[in-house]
């Protein structure tokens, strides 16, 4: 393809190839740390506040923030502000409110996974929370696993003309070998490191694209000769709005967003993780939609990008504006944005088979020594992954169908159902249970048959009514004495 | 013109402001809940 071009220059290969590398030098720092599990899976709860304001903030966002966003502003010009506002809003409160008390809840009760905390927090001895958890996020979150390794191959498959399955276990094996070393520690600062690189991507960019086209006037000008609307921040439909807005409330129910929290070492130091998370979410937001904007202005017919695709914007420009050296560290920050959701999504997988399924579940919580519990926490890692490599290639249209239910089918599911266990002191078990349950139903239900009709989207119906399951069954049940 | 000048620019500082007001006016809770 040639837009992809200058991947064949041997410096934007090289410079290219340093990026996708580097992950693993860091994987053996960290490994030096890791000592035991909950090293392995919450880097033992002794997290910088900028590690875990950058690490939280990276992993909820993927290739949707540089390729899916840069084609909403190519396709809605300004309005595509409104796509970001709802979730950088709720992710600042997030890292202050819901954040801090769960740190000091999971911290209290020795957790290591949301599911942990909700078993301790009902006492619940009959495992019914974790089991139903653990289906819930086993079955999304692995898809979720796949479905990145899959745009992380195509990616690769597409820049260095290689084949399909060699890309994929290329990409797998990027991920799982600082992973199985290194750990969560591994993940958080490789994180950090792919901030930097996402930086250039994301904010060297978009001004060098600024001052080549004359200015911020004459990029709206520009865009307002296009189309007036393009320059309109409200010319989208209310429920179009509404639905931007309401991608924001998937956030509280991430489970790989949510374990950032409860790995800092000192959970008042959120405080400033808030702030420096939000700084970092609108730095990478406003990057991707000015570099939307841009696109606009200077290809305007989407006809003129790669397959008529408008989230190919990003790339076409970036071959045209940059050099080879920035071209591959650019390229570079795509597979960066694409490997820091992947892996952390991973070891959420992992930690669920391990601590909630074999642990506490088929061992009944038998004592295990330190030393056998992380070597069990590696291998599950890398079999895990090569499970979701694998899944990747042959169940490819399987695992996008379950995609698209992740993210709202996560968030109805964990979202209310966390929020009501930390503040609301009438929360009962079996109300949790009911929230998780009605979280995915509605989810899946509303967006086969409703989503269509109302033009509303999944999410903000399922966390109404995994609310109100939480609410009405546990006022209904009897009162689980807090643990 | 204003419109587009207030999500671009305005939008984003205002947010950032907003996360240092809550940060400036919630408390370290000392490891207490």
């Amino acid at each position: 393809m040639e837009l992809y071009h200058k991947l064949s220059d041997p410096v934007a290969l090289a410079v290219f190839i340093f990026t996708l590398t580097l992950p693993v030098f860091i994987g053996i720092i960290a490994m030096r740390r890791t000592k035991n599990q909950a090293d392995f899976f919450v880097g033992g709860r002794g997290m910088d506040k900028f590690v875990v304001a950058l690490s939280a903030v990276s992993s909820g966002r993927s290739s949707w923030l540089v390729l899916g966003l840069s084609g909403i502003a190519y396709l809605r010009g300004t309005s595509a502000v409104w796509a970001v506002v709802g979730y950088i809003v709720v992710e600042m409160l997030q890292f202050i409110y819901l954040g801090r008390k769960l740190r000091h809840l999971t911290g209290e009760f020795g957790s290591l996974t949301i599911l942990d905390y909700f078993e301790s927090r009902f006492k619940d001895n009959s495992h019914f929370l974790r089991i139903t958890g653990s289906l819930i996020i086993a079955i999304f979150m692995t898809a979720y696993v796949a479905a990145q390794f899959n745009a992380g191959a195509k990616a690769l498959s597409t820049a260095m003309n290689l084949p399909l399955i060699l890309s994929l276990i290329i990409s797998a094996l990027l991920i799982l070998v600082y992973m199985v070393l290194g750990g969560y520690i591994a993940v958080a600062y490789n994180d950090v490191v792919r901030a930097v690189i996402m930086l250039i991507g994301l904010v060297v960019f978009p001004i060098i694209g600024l001052i080549k086209i004359g200015g911020l006037n004459v990029l709206l000008e520009t865009l307002e000769k296009l189309n007036p609307s393009l320059i309109d921040p409200f010319s989208l439909a209310a429920g179009v709005f509404v639905g931007y807005l309401g991608i924001g409330l998937g956030s509280p129910g991430q489970p790989h967003i949510i374990v950032r929290y409860m790995s800092i070492d000192d959970p008042d130091k959120l405080r400033l993780s808030s702030v420096i998370g939000t700084a970092w979410n609108i730095i990478m937001a406003w990057g991707a939609i000015f570099i939307g904007l841009l696109g606009k202005a200077l290809i305007p017919a989407v006809e003129n990008l790669p397959d008529s695709n408008h989230e190919m914007v990003y790339l076409v420009l970036a071959s045209e504006y940059f050099g080879p050296v920035l071209y591959g560290i650019i390229i570079g920050g795509i597979f960066a944005a694409i490997l820091s959701t992947a892996d952390s999504q991973l070891l959420v997988v992992a930690s669920t088979f391990v601590r909630d399924i074999y642990e506490k579940i088929l061992k009944k919580d038998k004592i295990i020594n330190e030393r056998d519990k992380l070597l069990l926490s590696r291998y599950v890692v890398l079999f895990s992954g090569i499970a979701a490599m694998i899944l990747a290639y042959y169940a490819q249209d399987y695992i996008f169908w379950l995609v698209l239910f992740a993210w709202g089918g996560l968030g109805a599911s964990f979202g209310p159902t966390l929020i009501l266990s930390l503040y609301w002191k009438r929360t009962t078990r079996e109300g949790i249970a009911a929230g998780m349950i009605t979280g995915t139903a509605i989810t899946i239900l509303w967006k086969l048959y409703l989503k269509t009709p109302t033009g509303i989207y999944e999410l903000i119906p399922a966390f109404i009514f995994s609310t109100l399951a939480v609410i009405f069954i546990s006022l209904v049940t009897k009162k689980t004495k807090s643990g | 013109m204003s419109g587009p000048i207030f999500v671009l620019i305005i939008l984003p500082v205002v947010i950032i402001i907003l996360s240092l007001v809550i940060f400036k006016f919630s408390k370290n809770k000392n490891g207490e809940e």
